[in-house]
Formats: C-alpha cells, sequence, structure tokens
C-alpha cells in the first residue's frame, strides 16, 4: 500500500504546552486523534486501515524527551530517543549492554534510525490475523480488535471474557527494561506521574497498556544494577525484520538471583523470579523458572512455527540466555 | 478533502517548499509529487528497504514517513548521489562487481552502502551484513553487492 486510504489531519506541537491545547482541542470537538513517535508501528496499522484516526498528532517535535543521562543509579531514557541513538550511547553499553543488544534485535537498521524506545514499549500487540493486508482481510468477517463482533484465534470467545483478544505483546526492549526496575514518567491532560513499567501493561490484546487516551511518556528511568549480568535472546526465522516468536531477558544480580522476563508469549509480558540458594545457582532454580514460563505462556498458533515448537523452545531460550550470564559470571 | 500542510524542506542540495496531503508519505512525494522515480516502491511496510533515502544524515524508510514529518529537514535521495555525470564512487563499484541484476533494489541498497560507509570507514564484511540486513534483493545473493563494498572500503586492498 503507497498511502494510508483514509484522510487525515496532522500536527506536530513543538511544546508540551502546545501538544496538550491540541490535545483539549481534540476532546472538545470528538476529533479522534493518535500519537506517532518514529511512527514504524503506526504506519503499517494505518495503511491497512487497523488504525483510522481524524489527525496524527506527532511527537517528534518535543526535541527535550530525546537524551540519555545517567543520574546516580539510574539512567534516564527520553521516550524520544530513537533505538541506534540507544545502542551506539556510551552509559548504555557500559551500563545496560543486553539493552543494547534487544534493541540492536528490532527490525533493521532503517527502522531503527527512526523507531523510539517510547514507541517501542508502546508497540501496539499483534495477531496474524489483523496484521495483514486490507485485502487479505477482507476475507473474513472484522474481528474484536477492530470493532467487529468475532475472534478468528480463539472462535469461543465473546464480549464479557476477562481477555477478550489474545494479541501478543512483541516489544524487544520491555523484558529487559522490566527486569531493570524500570519506571515510565507520564503526562497527560491531568499532570505528571511516575508508574512502575509493569504496571503500563494489561491482560487484554486491544486495551494492552494502561496509559489514559492523551497521556505521553515522556522518560523512562531505569535501574542500574550493582554487579548484575544480563542478556537477551530471540526466536525469529530471520535475523532482522521479524518480531520476535518468542524472546527472553535474563538478569542475574550480584547477591545471585536470577530473574527472567518474557515478551511474544501472551498479551502481555512475564516476569519471574528464581532466589540463590546455598550460594550456587542450582538447575532447580532454572527448572523452576522455566515451569512458571511455561505456566504464563499461551501459544495459539499465531507465528511462523508451529505452536508445539515455539512452546518448546520457551526453555530452551531460557536456558541460553541464563547459561549465557552465568558464563560472563565466571570469567 | 485531505487536508492540505505546507512543508519546506532540502532534498538533495536544493530547497523545496510544497503543499501536501496530510497522509502523504515521503515515498509518494518523492515519486508522484516530485518526479524523482529513483527511490522505489515494493512492500510499503518497511520490510524490503527499496525505499530507503537519507533524512538528516540518516538512512530510514521513506514508506514509513509521513511527509509532513520532513518539514526542516535535509534529505538526500539517490539522484542526489552522482557527482555531476559521474557516478557515485558507491554507484561505480556496484557497476564493476556485478552487484546489479534486475537493480528494483538497488537505489535503497545503494544509499544504505554509503550510509554504512560513512558511519564506519573501516567496516568488515559481517558489519556490512548486519547493516544491510534490511535491504532484500531478490536477484544477486547479496556476494556481489558485499564485494562491491568491501572494494569501496578498502577491505581487498588491506587483505592483499
Ligand atoms: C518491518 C518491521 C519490523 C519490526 N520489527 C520489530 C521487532 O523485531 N521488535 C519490535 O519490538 N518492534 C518491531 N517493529 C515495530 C516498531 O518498529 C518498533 O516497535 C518501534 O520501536 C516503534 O517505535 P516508533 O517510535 O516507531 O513507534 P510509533 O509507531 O510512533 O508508535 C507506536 C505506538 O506507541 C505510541 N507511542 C509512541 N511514543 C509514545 C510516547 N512517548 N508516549 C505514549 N505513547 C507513545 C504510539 O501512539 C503508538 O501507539 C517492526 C516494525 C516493522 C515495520
Ligand atoms: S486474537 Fe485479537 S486480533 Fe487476533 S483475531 Fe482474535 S480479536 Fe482479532
Ligand atoms: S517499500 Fe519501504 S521498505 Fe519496502
Ligand atoms: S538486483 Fe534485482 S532485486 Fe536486487
Amino acid at each position: 500500500m503507497t498511502a494510508p486510504k483514509k484522510d487525515f489531519d496532522f500536527a506536530r506541537p513543538k511544546t508540551i504546552e502546545q501538544l496538550y491545547n491540541l490535545v483539549q482541542e481534540c476532546q472538545h470537538e470528538g476529533r479522534q486523534f493518535i500519537f506517532s513517535a518514529g511512527g514504524t508501528d503506526i504506519m503499517p496499522n494505518l495503511k491497512s486501515e487497523i488504525l483510522s484516526p481524524d489527525i496524527v498528532i506527532s511527537l517528534t517535535g518535543l526535541r527535550a524527551l530525546n537524551n540519555i543521562e545517567k543520574q546516580g543509579d539510574h539512567i534516564i531514557i527520553g521516550a524520544l530517543t530513537s533505538l541506534s541513538e540507544l545502542c551506539s550511547n556510551n552509559n548504555i553499553q557500559k551500563y545496560l549492554p543486553a539493552l543494547a543488544r534487544a534493541a540492536h534485535k528490532v527490525a533493521s537498521p532503517q527502522i531503527r534510525n527512526r523507531a523510539t524506545i517510547g514507541g517501542n514499549i508502546m508497540v501496539e500487540n499483534r495477531c496474524s490475523y489483523i496484521n495483514q493486508s486490507p485485502i487479505n482481510r477482507e476475507s473474513h468477517s472484522p474481528c474484536f480488535k477492530i470493532g467487529g463482533d468475532v475472534c478468528h484465534l480463539v472462535k469461543s470467545a465473546k464480549r464479557g471474557d476477562d481477555i477478550l483478544c489474545q494479541a501478543r505483546f512483541v516489544s524487544d526492549t520491555a523484558p529487559l527494561l522490566l527486569l531493570q526496575n524500570s519506571t515510565v514518567n507520564i503526562i497527560g491532560p491531568a499532570g505528571s506521574k511516575e508508574i512502575k513499567l509493569a504496571d503500563l501493561y494489561l491482560n487484554d490484546g486491544i486495551e494492552s497498556k494502561s496509559l489514559m487516551h492523551g497521556e505521553i511518556i515522556t522518560h523512562i528511568k531505569v535501574e542500574i544494577t550493582e554487579n548484575s549480568l544480563s542478556h537477551y535472546e530471540k526466536l525469529t526465522i530471520r535475523n532482522a525484520l521479524d518480531f520476535p516468536s518468542l524472546g527472553v531477558a535474563a538478569l542475574r544480580r550480584g547477591n545471585g538471583d536470577i530473574s527472567v522476563a518474557l515478551t511474544g508469549l501472551n498479551t502481555r509480558p512475564g516476569v519471574f523470579h528464581a532466589k540463590l540458594e546455598n550460594h550456587e545457582t542450582s538447575d532447580d532454580m532454572i527448572v523452576d523458572i522455566c515451569r512458571k514460563a511455561n505456566d504464563f505462556t499461551v501459544t495459539y498458533q499465531q507465528d511462523f512455527f508451529p505452536r508445539g515448537y515455539r512452546k518448546n523452545m520457551i526453555s530452551v531460550f531460557i536456558r541460553r540466555a541464563i547459561n549465557k550470564i552465568l558464563e560472563g559470571a565466571k570469567s | 478533502m485531505s487536508v492540505k500542510i505546507k512543508l519546506d524542506f532540502t532534498l538533495n542540495s536544493r530547497p523545496v517548499n510544497i503543499e501536501v496531503p496530510a497522509e502523504m508519505t515521503v515515498l509518494n512525494l518523492l515519486r508522484d509529487g516530485l518526479d524523482l522515480k529513483g527511490t522505489k516502491y515494493a512492500c510499503g511496510e518497511g520490510e524490503c528497504g527499496a525505499c530507503t533515502i537519507e533524512v538528516d544524515g540518516r538512512t530510514i524508510n521513506s514508506c514509513l514517513m509521513m511527509a509532513v514529518d520532513l518539514q526542516g529537514r535535509e534529505v538526500m535521495t539517490i539522484e542526489g548521489m552522482q557527482e555531476g555525470h559521474a557516478l557515485h564512487p558507491m554507484q561505480q563499484a556496484f557497476v564493476d562487481h556485478g552487484a546489479v541484476q534486475c537493480g528494483f533494489c538497488m537505489p535503497g541498497m545503494i544509499i544504505q552502502a554509503n550510509y554504512l560507509v560513512k558511519q564506519n570507514p573501516e567496516l568488515t564484511r559481517e558489519e556490512m551484513k548486519r547493516g544491510l540486513e534490511g535491504n532484500i534483493c531478490r536477484c544477486t545473493g547479496y556476494t556481489k553487492v558485499l564485494d562491491a563494498v568491501a572494494a569501496v572500503v578498502g577491505l581487498n586492498e588491506r587483505r592483499n
């Protein structure tokens, strides 16, 4: 598709004040708006008519939100920082190398040059029925995620269910950020607040983020964990351009405790912990994490890989990520 | 009715002042609005790299960027690489190494290759592969593409 089919308006406010005047105007006039940062996630969705706003409000004019700073034992990342800037930043490479690795595994160099970290933790959940061209989607009726009355993936789903839509959470950077106890700073028409990143994510594939309409993320505050080691592993068919069929971030704290966070396996990310006992990482710890991860996983057939294979790979990738950090601990 | 928005930017070192519909992509603007057909339209969704151009010194997929977002920026397309009538050294290297077959992916491939070498003049072959992973070519099998980029980097000379 060359361009979005539906006409919409566009604005790029330069300050937060201008932004909120505009948001209030839109709310007053009943105009549907969406925010765009790098636009690499919303653009395909605009073209395939999954999104059809009256106006796109670009956040790229908010220059102050494009920076990375170390403040004591935290790294503050502006939401508009591009993934390529993130990957090459000295503080990120020094204190959060696994985050740089995860960001580097997103999409392609051209996309990373524009894609932002804010957009990445907010990336829309995906499903193989919805992320298709309108022509493909014409062959079946609209599903819940675009206002229809059916789910093609889970045929028994009905309005009123706890989870209506099983579209997968796919952000590559969120798992590591979750392990680093990150918080996000949010500004909205009602003022500003700070929430745990974990509280950004909800259970449903449609309402998958807890931001209120009109709120934006300004910064992500990431804890630097002393003497820790971390790693990210991602299962894809190709080395580039593929969303994670599954992704595993692992972190070993200075005291030997291990935590693992998952993406691609449910409507939200999952985080699991195992405490160190008897001063040694035991296989029991890893088995325990793998069991919790398997319980958490919901694998419907919505990926290139067969669901059985993807399910088997969960433990393989968790072990791979943990072994990598344990090797690092020895050396 | 489309909303039209005024836009000023620099294209291949020349100023452009134009009005564009808000929903127009940069790729549409280049090909249809400004008649620069070098930049190619293939997948339209960020998957192939045929539409790669440089914006403010960084390569991006022009099919994923809104034209209005070019306000105040500097753009280089394949048409801007040539130096007078002479091909740019990167273009010449692709010709010399037989790296071009049907040519459809080439404007994007060459813009990206040139960007990689500007970023890191000492690029290794492995880094070239990583750097070109967003550019899909159905014809060449990539080996000769890498040979061409390696020639520009001077890798071959260093090895010999
Ligand atoms: C071919 C292709 C491959 C891809 N592969 C991957 C992949 O492997 N892994 C992956 O994680 N992603 C992938 N993506 C998706 C996307 O490119 C990335 O997730 C990217 O980081 C999104 O960032 P963005 O700035 O472009 O987001 P945008 O498209 O601008 O925005 C995405 C969403 O976030 C919201 N948003 C953005 N910034 C803010 C903010 N500051 N505050 C509040 N809301 C905000 C937007 O409103 C929108 O809902 C891929 C995309 C393409 C086209
Ligand atoms: S899981 Fe969600 S996106 Fe997929 S078909 Fe069902 S309702 Fe639609
Ligand atoms: S046409 Fe833009 S990436 Fe394929
Ligand atoms: S030369 Fe034909 S697609 Fe690359």
